[in-house]
C-alpha cells in the first residue's frame, strides 16, 4: 500500500495567512503560525508556504514566519515565493525551511534550478506549476500567482524542469483552485504521466469524493490542501483516511 | 543537567531545525564550524542535506573530517543524519567518487528506479522502520522500540554497509531494503531526518541524548 502525503498549504501576504479563488480575490484569514501548528498536531504530513505577492514585488518576506514555525514545528517545511537565487533560498533553508519551491524566477532563468539542484540537492527543489487550460487537452504555465501568461506548455516545461534537476513537482491547477469543486482530473492524469519525480497536486479538493476521483484517474504523490483544512470542511485525520493507494 | 550539543555547520541544508529538536529536548545547542570547539564536543552531530561531494569537500577543507574521526575513535556520542549519516561511509558514488568518514564500512548508492510507478525517486515521505534489535543488545541506543514507527526520509542514494550488524534498521521500499538506521559503538546515522519526523523523531533525539 501506498499513502500519499498530506501537506496544508498556506498561502502568505504580509505575514498574514490569506485564501483566494483561481489565486486571486484573497481574503485574509489570520495568523499562519496558529494554523501551522494546529495541523502540525492534527497530522499533516508537510507544510507549504507560499509568498503570494513576493514575486511582484520580487522578494520573499517568509523568513520570520519560517523562523517562528521551525521552533516547535518538526514536519517538513517548503518555502515558495520569490526565490530568484541561491542566496534567497539558502536564507530561506536556514531559517527553518527544508525545501524551496520555484516558478517565475524558474521561468525567466531555466539554469537556476540546475544551480539550485547542484548546490542542495535535487531533492530540496521543487518546481511550482501554476496550470491554466487554454484548450482541449492544452494548459499554458502562467507565474505570478496565476496572473502572467508564459507562453509555456506545461507537459513541456515540466519534462525540462525534470531534466534541469528539479527534485519535485507541485501542480496547481489556476482554474480549479478555491473552488472546492474537484480537481482538474485530466491535467493530473496528463501530468503524471510524465512526471518520474515525486508529484504533489493542488486546486479544488472540496470533498472526499474529489480525492477518491483523483487517485483513480492517476499516481500522485502528496495532495496539497488549503481551503478545506482552512475553512474546516475536512479534518486531516478524514483526508488521510482516504489518501491510500493499494 | 543540560546536554551539550555540538552541530556542525558546513554550509548544507536546514540545520535551524535540527537545533530545535534538540532544544525540545532540553539540550543546549552549539552551531559551528569552528574546529576547536568541535573538538571540545560532547554529544556532536553532522547534519546535511544535498551533495556529498560539496559537503565532503567542505568538510576536508576546514580539517573537520579528522576532528570527527578522532571524536568517535574516544568514544563520545556520534549522530549523523541523511547526508550526514551518509558521511559516516567510507565512499559515495555521486558525482565521481567521493571519500567520506570511513567510520562504518560501505558506500554510497543511487536508489535504482523500480517498476511500479509509485516507487519514485528521490524518496521523499513517511515510511515505517523495521528494527533488527538481534543486532544490538545493551548497545548505545535501543532500537527496538523504534519498531514500525513512521520517519520521514528524503533521499536519491542509500546506504550499504559491509558488516550487517551494522544495518540497525531498514525501510521497505518495493524489493529494496533501504538503510534508515546504521551505527556501531558510540555512533549512529539516520538516513531520515529525526528533526522533520514528529514526536518519533524527538524520541530518537532523546535516545540519542540519552534521557529515555
Amino acid at each position: 500500500m501506498f499513502k500519499p502525503r498530506l501537506i496544508a498549504r498556506l498561502d502568505i501576504k504580509n505575514e498574514n495567512l490569506i485564501k483566494g479563488i483561481h489565486l486571486e480575490g484573497l481574503r485574509k484569514l489570520g495568523n499562519p503560525n496558529e494554523y501551522a501548528i494546529n495541523y502540525y498536531k492534527s497530522g499533516v504530513d508537510e507544510l507549504l508556504f507560499m509568498d503570494c505577492v513576493a514575486s511582484l514585488y520580487g522578494r520573499n518576506n517568509l523568513t520570520d514566519v519560517i523562523k517562528k514555525a521551525a521552533e516547535n514545528i518538526f514536519i517538513p517545511i517548503t518555502v515558495g515565493g520569490g526565490i530568484r537565487s541561491v542566496e534567497n533560498a539558502e536564507e530561506l533553508l536556514h531559517n527553518g525551511a527544508d525545501k524551496i519551491c520555484v516558478n517565475t524566477a524558474a521561468v525567466e532563468n531555466p539554469k537556476l534550478i540546475t544551480e539550485l539542484s547542484k548546490r542542495f540537492g535535487s531533492q530540496c527543489v521543487v518546481l511550482s506549476v501554476e496550470a491554466k487550460k487554454i484548450s482541449e487537452n492544452n494548459w499554458e504555465v502562467f507565474t505570478n500567482c496565476g496572473r502572467e501568461k508564459t507562453g509555456l506548455n506545461v507537459i513541456k516545461w515540466i519534462k525540462k524542469a525534470i531534466q534541469l534537476g528539479v527534485g519535485e513537482v507541485l501542480l496547481t491547477s489556476v482554474d480549479f483552485e478555491g473552488t472546492c469543486q474537484g480537481f482538474d482530473y485530466n491535467l493530473t492524469t496528463k501530468v503524471s504521466s510524465v512526471c518520474p519525480v515525486p508529484l504533489i497536486v493542488s486546486g479544488g479538493l472540496g470533498s472526499i469524493d474529489h480525492i477518491k476521483k483523483l487517485l483513480k484517474s492517476c499516481h500522485i504523490d502528496a495532495l496539497a490542501a488549503a481551503n478545506v483544512l482552512h475553512y474546516k470542511k475536512l479534518k486531516p485525520q478524514i483526508i488521510k483516511k482516504y489518501l491510500k493507494i493499494k | 543537567m543540560k546536554k551539550k550539543v555540538t552541530i556542525i555547520d558546513y554550509g548544507a541544508g536546514n540545520i535551524l531545525s535540527v537545533s530545535r529538536a534538540f532544544n525540545e529536548c532540553n539540550a543546549s545547542v552549539d552551531i559551528t564550524s569552528d574546529p576547536k570547539k568541535i573538538k571540545d564536543a560532547s554529544f556532536l552531530v553532522l547534519p546535511g542535506d544535498g551533495s556529498f561531494s560539496y559537503a565532503s569537500q567542505r568538510l576536508k577543507k576546514f580539517g573537520i573530517l579528522k576532528i570527527i574521526k578522532s571524536h568517535f575513535k574516544k568514544g563520545n556520542p556520534l549522530l549523523g543524519i541523511c547526508l550526514g549519516m551518509q558521511m559516516l561511509l567510507s565512499k559515495s558514488e555521486e558525482f565521481g567518487i567521493n571519500e567520506g568518514l570511513s567510520i562504518i564500512k560501505g558506500r554510497i548508492t543511487r536508489i535504482k528506479k523500480q517498476k511500479k510507478v509509485y516507487l519514485k525517486v528521490p524518496v521523499i515521505g513517511w515510511h515505517p522502520i523495521k528494527t533488527k534489535a538481534e543486532y544490538y543488545k545493551n548497545k548505545f541506543i535501543k532500537i527496538n522500540k523504534f519498531d514500525n514507527k513512521k520517519f520521514y526520509f528524503v533521499h536519491s542514494f542509500k546506504a550499504i554497509v559491509h558488516n550487517k550488524n551494522e544495518l540497525l534498521a531498514y525501510y521497505k521500499y518495493g524489493a529494496d531494503n533501504i538503510a534508515a538506521i546504521i551505527g556501531k559503538d558510540n555512533v549512529i546515522g539516520s538516513q531520515f531526518h529525526p528533526e522533520k519526523s514528529g514526536q518519533n523523531g524527538i524520541n530518537l533525539v532523546k535516545s540519542f541524548l540519552k534521557i529515555n
